[in-house]
């Protein structure tokens, strides 16, 4: 008899360990989501806010079975609200992934330049690199450059800058608007690694 | 896109930090133009040719002509950099070159268009008689500037010619000029190899009727005989520390590789086996030597751990790979028979990538500059054999002048500092 009342208490506990654990992982994952909405995907939010309306409406319609029509048509500008900040969201979300668009092919663009430029020297080696941080003005024109990292060889360093100091110009920056102009190229790194 | 790297991305904050990776180079030559500043003078202007054809030979300077250019400055206040940009020169190289007091100064500068101004100063002091060799050395200079590894101009080859009965062992510059014959010989001269110091050089000669391998000390020109043998000896090859030589002989039935000592004289066998084993080259840091079987049927090149004697086959394409040297310790250069031609061809150890590196048919004898990024060779084009060379890095050939029938086994000195 003893022994079924301690499998049966422990049968009770470990039910209890399984519930909490799941309500816990639960609410984590709960918490996950949430943060991952509130940073980057406006899609999830949306949901989210329709989640939230509807969880709000289904207790509201618990507790008050009747719903008035003035409180009908406040919820319907707030879901206009969010459906607005949606689309704002989403336009944001459109223009940054046009514009990165727009800084790859440009950043192709300025490689392959610089690749026509860059004459190796034999000295160079497979995980050799060097940076260079760039500075330019809104024209494109290279104002300043710095070595932010050498590669430990003379030839190597040189032969990197001479094709930037060739190169002078990026021109195809001047078709950018400047907010990605600031963002992007007006401050921007080369590294120099041959593969 | 993967070489633009979007480092740092904020949706709310808008910053990004851009890095752009170049990967690839441009195949083009550095566009350079060597100039005599201060002063017109036939000696300057015979240096200058010298260097001219040292760096155009590498393939990786393209040296302009007097006729191409916009403006002659004769020295760096005069240089107006917009017609150099619009030329798209890299730099402009001022040679000043002082001859007296039987001394010969050779002073050369570089100054980079880009930069517009002088980058690098150097000189040269050598004798009056040395005007092609302190050549060489401006030269090399000028293309470690540029492309970080010595120049190979100053440096000097070492061959074997054969007109009718007539066998010489021949030391001439890297350009084929200022032959020595070394030794002349009615009887075959075969396999020269420099010691790692360029202070020797050892070689096989029939002048006594059989079999001998001499060493020569090539200021002093004494000979030493090392070894003399009724069989078959070739292929010497000295060890990176110069104690040591390796060789092919007969001398226990078939074709083995050996090794002597040089002090001690004691000889130890290397390789124990049927087949022919032959042509043997040591590894860079000498704990290796790398040699010619044709243990599985054809000949391939094997490798053999010179103290536990374990040996690995290295090639395994194509029915016929022979004499093979070490291009640094990861690659090897070997003659290779691709379809019907032999040509010089590149394994990569570690890749095992092989790379076909010549196109001419009848190649054979490969060796490496001491700069490891030129293979010269010698080929035959009718009944006439030359040598030719190729630049690893620009993958410009080239050819010596052919002054004899027949012309064979190069072997390229080391450094000569």
């Amino acid at each position: 008899m003893m022994k079924w009342l301690t499998a049966l208490f422990f049968s009770i506990i470990v039910h209890i360990l399984i519930f909490f654990s799941y309500v816990f992982f639960t609410t984590e994952s709960v918490e996950n989501k949430s943060r991952k909405i509130t940073n980057v995907s406006f899609l999830d939010e949306e949901l989210q806010n329709k989640e939230e309306v509807r969880k709000n409406s289904k207790s509201k319609e618990k507790k008050q079975k009747k719903i008035d029509t003035k409180k009908a048509e406040e919820i319907k500008p707030k879901e206009i609200d969010n459906f607005e900040e949606y689309l704002k969201e989403e336009e944001i979300q459109k223009r940054i992934s046009d514009n990165a668009d727009v800084v790859e092919q440009i950043s192709y663009k300025v490689i392959k330049d610089i690749e026509s430029l860059w004459i190796r020297p034999n000295s160079a080696k497979i995980g050799m690199f060097a940076d260079f941080n760039l500075r330019i003005n809104r024209l494109g024109i290279i104002e300043n450059i710095e070595m932010k990292q050498t590669s430990g060889d003379n030839a190597f360093d040189r032969a990197a800058l001479n094709a930037i100091r060739k190169y002078k110009q990026i021109k195809y920056v001047r078709n950018l608007d400047d907010q990605t102009f600031q963002v992007y190229f007006s401050n921007f790194t080369l590294r120099f690694r041959p593969e | 896109m993967k070489r633009v790297i979007l480092l740092f991305f904020l949706v709310l904050e808008f910053k990004a930090d851009l890095v752009l990776e170049i990967t690839e180079s441009a195949s083009k030559p550095v566009k350079i133009a060597i100039l005599e500043k201060n002063s017109s003078s036939l000696i300057g202007q015979e240096i200058i040719n010298v260097i001219s054809n040292d760096l155009k030979r590498t393939g990786e300077f393209r040296v302009l002509g007097m006729d191409e250019l916009l403006s002659i400055p004769i020295n760096e206040d005069e240089v107006i950099q917009r017609d150099w940009l619009l030329l798209d020169v890299d730099s402009i190289i001022f040679v000043e070159v002082q001859n007296e007091d039987n001394n010969l100064e050779i002073a050369y500068s570089i100054f980079d268009i880009s930069y517009n101004e002088t980058e690098d100063k150097r000189r040269v002091l050598g004798l009056p008689d040395s005007l092609r060799q302190s050549s060489h050395y401006v030269s090399d200079g000028i293309y470690k500037y540029f492309y970080g590894i010595e120049g190979i101009s100053s440096t000097k080859l070492m061959y074997v010619t054969r007109n009718s009965d007539t066998h010489k062992l021949i030391i001439s510059d890297a350009d084929g000029f200022n032959e020595q014959v070394l030794l002349k010989s009615n009887n075959s001269i075969i396999s020269p190899a420099w010691s790692t110091d360029a202070k020797e050089i050892a070689y096989v000669s029939f002048e006594n009727n059989r079999a001998q391998v001499f060493t020569q000390n090539l200021a002093t020109g004494q000979r030493n005989l090392i070894l003399s043998s009724r069989s078959s000896v070739s292929s010497p090859a000295w060890s990176p520390d110069n104690k040591d030589l390796a060789f092919t002989s007969t001398k226990d039935g078939n074709s083995e590789i050996y090794i002597i000592n040089l002090e001690s004289r004691k000889i130890t066998r290397l390789t124990e086996n049927l087949a022919i084993d032959t042509e043997p080259a040591w590894s860079p840091e000498g704990k290796k030597i790398i040699f010619t079987s044709d243990r599985s049927g054809s000949p391939q090149i094997y490798e053999i751990d010179v103290r536990t004697k374990l040996k690995r086959r290295l090639t395994t394409e194509g029915n016929y790979n022979a004499r093979a040297s070490y291009l640094d310790k990861d690659e090897i250069i070997f003659v290779h028979r691709s379809k019907t031609d032999f040509n010089i061809a590149k394994l990569d150890l570690g890749s095992r990538n092989l790379e076909v590196l010549t196109s001419t048919k009848n190649d054979e004898s490969p060796c490496i500059a001491p700069n490891g990024n030129v293979i010269i060779y010698s080929t035959k084009d009718g009944n006439l054999s030359y040598l030719a060379g190729i630049n690893i890095s620009s993958k410009v050939s080239f050819k010596l002048p052919a002054l004899y029938g027949e012309l064979k086994e190069p072997a390229w000195s080391p450094f000569l500092r």
